[in-house]
């Protein structure tokens, strides 16, 4: 009934609008007389939803004669069922297929990367079960304290965002409170980040080999906890976490806290945390730190820079975004390098998404990796390369 | 030359009295502006079609809801279509109170995390349609001088209104700076003190936005903007278009206080 409603008043519109076609304008010109065309509007609610994109993506190599490292098609489906204003479904299901490689790759082709059952269990709590991603922290370029879900590290700087995360078998419960709220998380799985592959251009036996990275034996007893409090102009955020060291054997303890405030045009953005590597002997007990800066004074643009002491190096990220053409075409440049003077090596990375419709858009972008003493970025250091994508969204 | 002095005198009296003609001051009549009853705990579904000069047209389809606080407004924004940006939520505080800036939350389903978004961040474009971020929320009285220019009519078929012609000026680059407007002239409706259009000059080369109540209808006795457009302009040439529609507007609704949270815009409704 209720969208028959609804047609009826579109079309009422609709008939206004036309006869409103011809309308006149006072004696100050500038104003358009036009017909206005309602396209289509969505029902309010919908029970169920399947949405996604395909991707078609090159990567060439700067060097080796230009070779095309990388052909690859990503589907990537979501789906949402609601079954009444308490219980909803998510699931995010991802397909990769690589056509110009040889990658020896035990991961998941087809990856449910996120399935999940969320209860609202009345107006002050949550509940939600399932393969999960839960991000923790204000910064945007620099993890310090968001540690829960491990990464697609496969290439290093150019994984799309939406692919970066691995989503996890978690528990997760919601106390609501005023401006707080409470969250108990407990991991049902452990999902190590994905690292280049014996056949891929990254790929650095002494780094990589899978004989130097160990899978836990079990999942027993991990569990984290956040406080988040929203204010005005600031927010603040509690972290506890005890979990495995991502692609380790052994676990570590966080406390962590995490600040940000909005003043004028800025937005400063802090972590802090204690990482207690109490199962392994041979790894001290570490401080790490994060303090950023985004100016969002720039019409259709951000400029941030944030600086962090992680695992005792220090670490930079510089990021500028500039939006153009009423947000079609969006313009990145991100540069993020270890240690003073980046003497540690690090990435410059340029790219830009261009949307030509709504369901197509186009992606291009370079990046350069700086050699330096660590030992990763000096092992990728001639993996310069340029990436385009198409994705069709539907 | 006598001549030409009582000229400049009568020029000069002329124009204060015109002035003082006005029974209400640009001030007072903006305060009526937004002092209007605009409706409270609303519902609305909400769609901008964005053109651009060659009339490519991209369409984004949201919901609203929005309840106020006293003089302050609380609302909340799902995007619904595309897919790329579905599931995106937006929550806002406007406060009235000038020396508190308002709150802003962005949740972005991509990244799987909420932004807080500094407010004074008004000149940017709201989700690349034509409305900027500041022409969302109320505008701060104390940061522009008004001044009537004449009383005037918008004719349209439907029938024509008697308008006030108001000119607003920001009091110093610092506001236009922030809004991205060096001066605005607003069309406000005598009978119901809605502005009905409005002439932005912006502060980017040369361009003028005009943005165009086109259709007004009332629900629950309240004068409700249905279609509204903003287009951008250089000289004569359109360098893009908004047309917002709303429709299925429902007002008086029972909006719990715990829809504007963030809790919300991150698990959706």
């Amino acid at each position: 009934v209720l969208k028959n409603i609804s047609l009826s008043f579109i079309t009422s519109i609709l008939l206004a609008s036309n006869l409103n076609a011809s309308d006149g304008f006072d004696d100050d010109g500038g104003f358009d007389d036009e017909t206005i065309e309602i396209v289509s509007i969505k029902p309010s609610s919908h029970n169920f939803d399947i949405y996604g994109f395909v991707d078609y993506s090159i990567n060439t190599d700067l060097h080796n004669k230009h070779d095309i490292s990388s052909s690859k098609i990503s589907t990537n489906i979501k789906m949402e069922y609601k079954y009444d204003k308490n219980i909803k479904f998510k699931s995010t299901i991802k397909n990769y297929s690589d056509f110009s490689t040889n990658i020896n790759n035990d991961y998941d082709i087809y990856d449910i990367n996120e399935l999940t059952l969320n209860v609202k269990l009345d107006e002050e709590s949550d509940f939600t079960f399932g393969r999960q991603i839960i991000v923790w922290g204000k910064s945007d370029n620099i993890r310090i304290t968001d540690k829960i879900n491990s990464l697609n590290n496969t290439t290093p700087g150019i994984v799309d965002i939406e692919d970066l995360r691995r989503g996890r078998l978690l528990s997760k419960l919601d106390f609501y409170n005023g401006n707080w709220t409470y969250s108990g998380i407990f991991m049902h799985e452990a999902r190590f980040s994905l690292l280049p592959e014996p056949g891929s251009d990254y790929y650095n036996p002494q780094l990589f080999s899978k004989a130097i990275r160990k899978g836990p034996s079990d999942n027993d007893g991990n569990f984290a906890f956040s406080a988040s409090g929203n204010f005005q102009g600031q927010d603040i955020v509690f972290y506890f976490l005890k979990d495995y060291v991502d692609n380790t054997s052994f676990k570590s303890r966080m406390t962590a806290v995490a600040y940000n405030k909005v003043i004028n045009s800025f937005s400063l953005k802090s972590e802090l945390s204690y990482n207690d590597n109490y199962e392994n002997n041979n790894v001290d007990s570490v401080v790490d730190s994060m303090l950023g800066i985004e100016y969002n004074g720039i019409s259709d643009g951000s400029l941030s820079f944030e600086v962090a002491n992680k695992n005792n190096t220090i670490q930079y990220a510089t990021r500028y975004s500039q939006s153009f053409l009423n947000q079609t075409l969006d313009v990145s440049l991100l540069h993020s390098s270890y240690k003073k003077n980046g003497s540690g090596g690090g990435f410059t990375r340029l790219w830009s998404d261009y949307a030509i419709n709504d369901s197509i858009s186009l992606s291009t972008g370079l990046i350069y990796y700086h050699s330096g003493s660590n030992i990763l970025f000096d092992s990728i250091k001639n993996n310069d390369r340029f990436f385009t994508s198409i994705k069709y969204n539907f | 030359m006598i001549k030409f002095k009582k000229f400049i005198l009568a020029l000069t009296i002329a124009s204060i009295s015109s002035s003082l003609l006005f029974a209400e001051s640009g001030l007072s009549i903006m305060k009526k502006v937004l002092d209007r009853d605009d409706g409270d705990n609303i519902i609305a579904n909400m769609q901008m079609q964005l053109i651009d000069k060659k009339g490519h047209k991209r369409i984004r389809d949201m919901k609203t809801y929005s309840k106020d606080y006293g003089n302050d407004e609380k609302k909340v924004i799902f995007f619904l279509s595309p897919s790329d940006v579905r599931n995106t939520a937006f929550l806002t505080f406007d406060y009235a109170d000038d020396s508190k800036d308002d709150d802003q939350w962005l949740f972005l389903p991509a990244l799987k995390k909420t932004k807080r978004i500094p407010s004074s961040d008004k000149d940017s474009s709201f989700m690349g349609s034509d409305f900027t971020y500041g022409d969302m929320v109320d505008p701060n009285l104390d940061d522009y001088t008004f001044k009537v220019i004449k009383e005037s009519y918008v004719k349209r078929k439907s029938g024509k209104n008697k308008v006030w012609v108001i000119e607003r000026t920001p009091i110093n680059q610092d506001v236009i700076d922030e809004t991205g407007y060096i001066k605005s002239i607003a069309y406000v409706r005598q009978d119901n003190y809605m502005i009905t259009r409005a002439k932005h000059f912006l502060k980017k080369s040369g361009r003028v936005k005009y943005m165009d109540v086109k259709k007004i209808q009332q629900i629950d006795g309240i004068d409700t903007a249905i279609i509204t457009t903003a287009t951008t302009k250089k000289g004569r040439r359109t360098l893009h278009k908004t047309i917002l529609i709303n429709s299925d507007i429902k007002m008086n609704q029972d909006l719990k206080d715990n829809l504007f949270t963030i809790r919300t815009i991150e698990k959706g409704i």
